[in-house]
């Protein structure tokens, strides 16, 4: 229903009584008074079947208008099986707290609990929970498809990362996904000199300077994101536990993304009912407010609760299932129906006199290529066109086929 | 009006001429009896009065030789016409119709049994009448009324007078005027018909009556027998601008009422208001115990309650949203509004549906004399009304329409989002009064309103509210009457949008409803007044349907089932003034109400939560069928006891259920809020309430104190779980939940009613808390503690203020503070899922600041004189004259991964109006 009602991103009431106040000043940006709540902890965590080491991450929410995170360090964080012995976790870094993989692994239909002490001595837990079967993922394919920009209103070409799956036994219904895509970034015009201005006595405006080959290599490089949103949906009220063309994610061609090889690593969870209802209401609060008809925000709890106090807001969910992957490379020959945007670099490329290559240097440019022969002329372009590195890094992923 | 007319005829030849024993010799013969009168008159130096129409074709025969005065009218008056004469200490001569004028009572008046014979009755004091250039409404006064068949004896015991009490200018009602004799002290009020029963000893009486705006007025009547008697009163032209709230004077003390504000449209019309317009319901939140959430919400609290609990009537129509273009205007004009009645406690038996309070607005009649007009011109609106006769003095018409131009101001903004914006409202009062007789009035009324709004060019808005009503008021006779009322009422809304063709859609929800209500009055006696009637409405909802627009749209049709229900009542309530300290009122209604099929109900696991995950299956049931029967008394109890003729106090409590229900939980301000009626899961509300209050008039009654507090207990409050979807849905039990309510509050009002200075100052301390603990988990809301509701807000101080320059020029200032309204805080930010996410704090654990506002206006009216071809005035007012920047609400938005904190203020700076108002 939502979806059909097309989202009013106008803030309803406040446009329509400015313009009735006619042009009263009644919108204003605010800095919220910072709240005297206490911060409440943060968890994240799971366990699941794949061999470890689990991660738990706790931090500590902060006051509107900061945003990285506060890590809880010194906490004793483990897990119980139910029925079982206790892992206990070792904090790696601050606020994040890892399992040891050569003694847990977790296994389907055993129920966790997380146990947390915090280093001021207050004890939380989870709610014992089921560590769920998920079924494999049928496929991860792409579509071409063309958008709007949401800005300019463009036409943007593309691909849609669409997802099958189902479970013949009808016993999963919820699902959650986590994808991470990794590409390959090969800029036009590799740099493969620097340059080095000869001394002078007395500062003129033309200094003329000579190149000299660095070896760098910085053709090809790789860059990787994770989902950042919440990929959710149920099979409820459908006749078979099936989901189908699931958009995970839209890859635009503009950029590096689909210039080389692109590659996506599809993680599948089961959720049950409870969970699947926090992720689908946190998803609600934060990704979609503002509209005509949401709903008044609320203070959301997951499965974590105080031993102490009842009453204490814990956010966060421990989660426990088993996952199943599935990756996808899109090469770029795949792709020769959809119409690509001109490289921006294709415009770049300048023609420089020797004297002045060192004031195109100072402004960000690179030596992509020498001029003719004895022209005393080079090839520049801006270093994001010779260097991979602002795009990536240079080293190459593990599982990288090429 | 007939017998004012015969006494206009008498005064009109009444002079002065005094002679001692003059003889009279004469002879007539068929002579007409004027001229044996003007012979007579010659020569005995008197004054003959009496109607020359009862004697037009009379002639007379007779001879007169130096016969006395009274030896002649005895020859001249036939014996077997009901003639009779009179004549006075002064020697003058009264011919009276139908009875015998004495001059003195019989010795044994007072002492005799009934006998079989004329009446006779008390004299008449003539020599209070002015000569011929005496106004009416003088002659009127002094002239006595006989009531009832004078047919019987002068039977000893008691007789009901009742009556009309109508303005002698438009022939309108005068509502609350007070109908009263002095010894023994029996009074009442007339009702919204203007319609009064008073029940008095047999015999010569004074009524006395007054109201506000009016000349106050007496009537010598000889009560016979029960019947019926009219009285019309004349405006005071001075009067016209004085603030009062209450109509009369000193109802605060010993009124039976309590909670009950009757606001008259005067002082409605002198509270500046942020566009010039008049506005009942701002107004309305002036008064104690009444608040709303803020500026431009749809509606208001009274006492605790949301704003859905209030039964709003307009001529009995049921009006379910009162608000144009977001509250800034109500849906009534003013201009054709007579009457406003908020009962806030005591609500009487004939009242039931909403369980917070009745707002009841009552639109006045056409005039019934001449044709009249009023209109007016702001800002943003422009209003016109035109009234009159279709049958003189039995039937009118009045017409009103409305209308915003805001669509041409927002044209004409800079700003590009506004160009493309539309918002505008019209809306159409139309009434027809027919007195068809002294016994059977009827009245038509339609009312049509329509709202729309778009956001620059994005979604179109619209909502209609439609009724008609038609009432026939039938006098059986001065002891029973009886109304018989009929009404449709239509609310619908839609919101759709083109502007993606492929998602082009139509999104709507209706409600129709139509009842049928008989009300009876019986007065068998001074000391009770019975009310009792019955009622019955048929809601037909069509809870919410999307369809796609145009060939392109590929969106899916979406319609969901409709809701039917009946929901019936019958009520009896009796008001005892047990003595003139004591006064009782009970009441009971007892309510029924069905949810009708056809209809499919889905079930659930009753071991858990009601959820998509807990339906279990769904059962039809057909149509007519009574799926779920509710019903239930609803208790209703008042009394009053006064101290003294300057204090009394009163008590009240009442029960009240509530059937339909509504459904809220957006954020902004939603035109798009739906009613649910009680289905299979959805049981009715229930409110109780239980207030005490004291009254005190000082200053021979220019001053009025009135204290009161109530606690009230709400039960099956609906509300919504967290997270909730109300638009489209199918199964709505899934997502609301049971609440449970308390409220209670301090309520003061100081008022000075007359003077140059006028107003009010009110305070109120109340709260409103709200408990959500349901069985299961997920059916609690802040854990299942008491929180307190989106419109607690605990303290509240208003001062309304007029002051009369001249009695043409008048000031008025108001001020408002209020604390400021409960909202759901964000608490901080965290990090999951690489995403920012907001904490937000329990439900309603946090407050907005707090509320202040003063606004100003000034009238100027027009030079007074009654003769003019049309009466204006101008009104200069200035909302927000401190420019405080007052915040509606705080919100946060995610945009772009970041967490954006807006506060919205509604008026940010003073908003200065301009209103021409005139009539004609």
């Amino acid at each position: 229903m939502r979806a059909l009602i097309k989202p009013t991103k106008i803030y309803f009431g406040t446009i329509v009584l400015c313009s009735i106040g006619l042009g009263t000043s009644c919108i204003e940006l605010i800095s919220p008074e910072t709240s005297t709540a206490p911060r409440a902890l943060v968890v994240e965590g799971s366990v699941s079947d794949e061999v470890g080491p689990y991660t738990v991450k706790l931090t500590r929410s902060n006051p509107i208008g900061t945003y990285s995170p506060t890590p809880e360090v010194g906490a004793t964080v483990s897990v119980r099986v139910e029925h079982g012995a206790e892992y206990l976790f070792a904090e790696d870094s601050p606020g994040v707290y890892l399992s040891n993989p050569a003694n847990f692994t977790g296994t389907a239909g055993a129920r966790y609990t997380l146990q947390i002490v915090t280093a001021d001595g207050r004890k939380y837990e989870s709610d014992a929970i089921e560590l769920k079967k998920v079924p494999t993922i049928d496929s991860v394919y792409f579509e071409a498809s063309t958008r709007l920009a949401d800005v300019t209103g463009d036409t943007i070409t593309g691909v849609e990362i669409l997802l099958d799956t189902h479970d013949s036994s009808n016993a999963t219904t919820y699902y959650r996904w986590e994808w991470e895509e990794v590409w390959e970034i090969k800029v036009p015009y590799p740099n493969t000199y620097d340059w080095v201005v000869w001394p002078v006595l007395i500062p003129t405006a033309e200094r003329f300077g000579y190149e000299v080959p660095n070896n760098r290599h910085v053709e090809r490089c790789y860059n990787s994101t994770r989902s950042n949103g919440l990929l959710l949906s149920s099979s409820l009220g459908l006749a078979q536990d099936r989901i189908s063309k699931y958009e995970l994610t839209y890859v635009s061609t503009e950029g590096y993304k689909l210039n080389s090889l692109y590659s996506i690593q599809v993680r599948q969870y089961a959720l049950d009912e409870k969970e699947h209802h926090y992720w689908s209401e946190l998803k609600k609060l934060s990704e979609s407010l503002g509209t005509l008809f949401d709903p008044q925000p609320y203070d959301l709890r997951g499965n974590m609760h105080s031993v102490n106090d009842p009453a204490e807001s814990v956010l966060g969910y421990f989660s426990a299932s088993a996952i199943s992957k599935k990756r996808l490379y899109i090469n770029r020959s795949e792709l020769l129906d959809i119409k690509f945007p001109y490289s921006v670099c294709a415009q770049e490329l300048a023609y420089v006199e020797n004297k002045y290559v060192q004031n195109y240097i100072e402004a960000g440019y690179l030596i992509a290529a020498l001029g003719d022969y004895g022209s005393g002329h080079y090839y520049l372009a801006p270093a994001e066109c010779c260097d991979c590195r602002f795009h990536g890094v240079l080293e190459k992923p593990d599982f990288w086929p090429l | 009006m007939k017998k004012a007319a015969t006494l206009l005829l008498i005064i009109g030849l009444g002079f002065h001429s005094q002679a001692q024993n003059p003889t009279i010799t004469a002879i007539f013969s068929e002579t007409p009896f004027d001229q044996a009168v003007k012979t007579i008159e010659e020569q005995a130096k008197t004054a003959i009065f009496y109607n020359p129409q009862w004697t037009d074709t009379l002639r007379v025969n007779a001879t007169l030789n130096s016969a006395s005065l009274r030896e002649a009218l005895t020859a001249l008056i036939p014996s077997a016409s009901d003639l009779s004469f009179f004549i006075n200490s002064g020697g003058k001569v009264i011919i009276s119709k139908g009875y015998v004028v004495r001059e003195s009572l019989p010795v044994d008046f007072f002492t005799r049994e009934p006998v079989e014979d004329k009446m006779e009755v008390a004299a008449l004091e003539l020599e209070k009448t002015r000569n011929n250039q005496g106004p009416v409404e003088d002659a009127i006064e002094n002239k006595t009324f006989e009531v009832g068949k004078k047919t019987a004896v002068l039977a000893s015991g008691k007789a009901t007078v009742a009556g009309y009490v109508k303005s002698m200018a438009s022939g309108e009602p005068v509502i609350g005027a007070l109908v009263y004799i002095e010894n023994p002290k029996i009074g009442t009020i007339t009702d919204q018909f203007g319609y009064y029963s008073l029940t008095i000893p047999n015999g010569k009486q004074l009524l006395k009556i007054q109201n506000v705006g009016m000349k106050s007025t007496r009537r010598q009547i000889i009560l016979y027998a029960d019947g019926l008697f009219n009285i019309e009163m004349e405006e005071d032209v001075v009067a016209l601008k004085e603030v009062v709230i209450e109509a009369e004077r000193d109802v605060n003390v010993t009124g039976m009422q309590m909670g009950l504000d009757r606001l008259d449209i005067q002082s409605i019309k002198q509270m500046p208001s942020a566009f010039g317009e008049a506005d009942i319901m701002k107004v309305a939140l002036t008064l104690p115990g009444v608040q709303s959430v803020g500026e431009g919400s749809n509606g208001f609290n009274v006492r605790g309650g949301s704003t859905s609990q209030n039964l709003i009537l307009l001529n009995d129509a049921v009006i379910y949203n009162p608000s144009h273009l977001f509250g800034f205007f109500t849906a009534f004009n003013a201009d054709v509004v007579r009457n406003v009645e908020l009962h806030k406690a005591g609500i009487p038996a004939e009242y039931g549906g909403r369980i917070s309070s009745v707002f009841e607005v009552d639109m006045k009649d056409g005039n019934k004399k001449k044709f009249a007009g009023s209109g007016g011109i702001g800002l943003v609106t422009g209003r016109l009304s035109l009234e009159g006769p279709i049958i003189e003095d039995k039937a009118s018409f009045l017409i009103a329409g409305r209308s915003s131009y805001s669509d041409w101001i927002l044209k004409r903004l800079p700003n590009a989002t506004f160009k493309n914006s539309t918002a505008g409202f019209n809306d159409l009062n139309a009434r027809v009064t027919y007195d068809i007789d002294e016994k059977n009035s009827v009245y038509i009324t339609g009312y049509l309103s329509n709202d729309k709004f778009s956001l620059n060019s994005d979604s179109l808005y619209q909502y209609t509210n439609s009724n008609a009503s038609i009432k026939w008021k039938k006098i059986f006779n001065s002891r029973l009457y009886g109304v018989f009322t009929g009404v449709s009422s239509h609310y619908d809304y839609s919101l759709s949008s083109e502007d993606v063709p492929v998602n082009a859609f139509n999104l709507g929800y209706g409600i129709n409803q139509h009842n049928f209500k008989a009300d009876f009055s019986y007065f068998p006696e001074s000391m009770h007044k019975i009310d009792f009637g019955l009622s019955s409405i048929y809601y037909d909802l069509s809870p919410g349907f999307n369809k796609p627009v145009g060939d392109q749209s590929i969106l899916q049709e979406k319609i969901l089932e409709k809701e039917k229900g009946i929901e019936s009542a019958i009520y009896v309530g009796d008001k005892v003034d047990v003595n003139d300290k004591l006064s009782v009122y009970l009441g009971l209604r007892y309510s029924m109400y069905s949810f009708l099929g056809p209809k499919s109900v889905i079930q659930y696991d009753p071991t858990r939560a009601k959820d998509v995950n807990t339906m279990q299956d769904t059962v039809q049931y057909p149509s007519g069928d009574f799926i779920k029967t509710y019903h239930g008394p609803e208790y209703r109890a008042s009394m009053r006891y006064a101290f003294n003729p300057i204090s009394s106090a009163k008590l009240s409590f009442n029960r009240m259920r509530q059937y339909i229900h509504q459904l809220s939980n957006t954020q902004a301000i939603s035109p798009t809020d739906i009613w649910k009626l009680s289905d299979s899961y959805i049981s009715p509300q229930i409110g109780d309430q239980f207030s005490i209050g004291y009254y005190r008039n000082m200053r021979s009654n220019s001053l009025e104190l009135s204290v009161e507090t109530y606690y009230k207990w709400l039960t099956d409050m609906l509300d919504y779980k967290n997270g909730a979807v109300l638009v489209l849905n199918e199964h709505l039990e899934t997502d609301v939940i049971k609440a449970k309510g308390k409220a209670y509050g301090l309520e003061i009002m100081l008022k000075k009613k007359t003077g140059k200075l006028n107003g009010w100052v009110s305070y109120t301390y109340s709260r409103t808390l709200v408990q959500i603990a349901g069985q299961f988990p997920e059916e609690r809301v802040n854990r299942g503690t008491y929180f307190p509701a989106s419109y607690d807000k605990p303290h509240d101080l208003t001062i309304v203020s007029n002051y009369k320059f001249t009695r043409r020029i008048n000031i008025s200032v108001n001020y408002t503070y209020s604390t400021g309204r409960p909202i759901t805080y964000p608490l901080s930010v965290y990090t999951i899922g690489g995403a920012n996410r907001v904490h937000y704090s329990d439900r309603n654990a946090y407050r907005i600041p707090d509320y202040s506002r003063m606004d100003l206006s000034i009238n100027f009216e027009g030079n007074h004189k009654i003769k003019k071809l049309a009466h204006s005035s101008w009104t200069f007012a200035l909302f927000n004259v401190l420019g405080r920047n007052n915040v509606y609400s705080i919100y946060f938005v995610t945009e772009q991964g970041e967490i954006n904190g807006y506060k919205l203020s509604v008026f940010a700076r003073p908003i200065p109006t301009i209103t021409y108002n005139f009539r004609f």
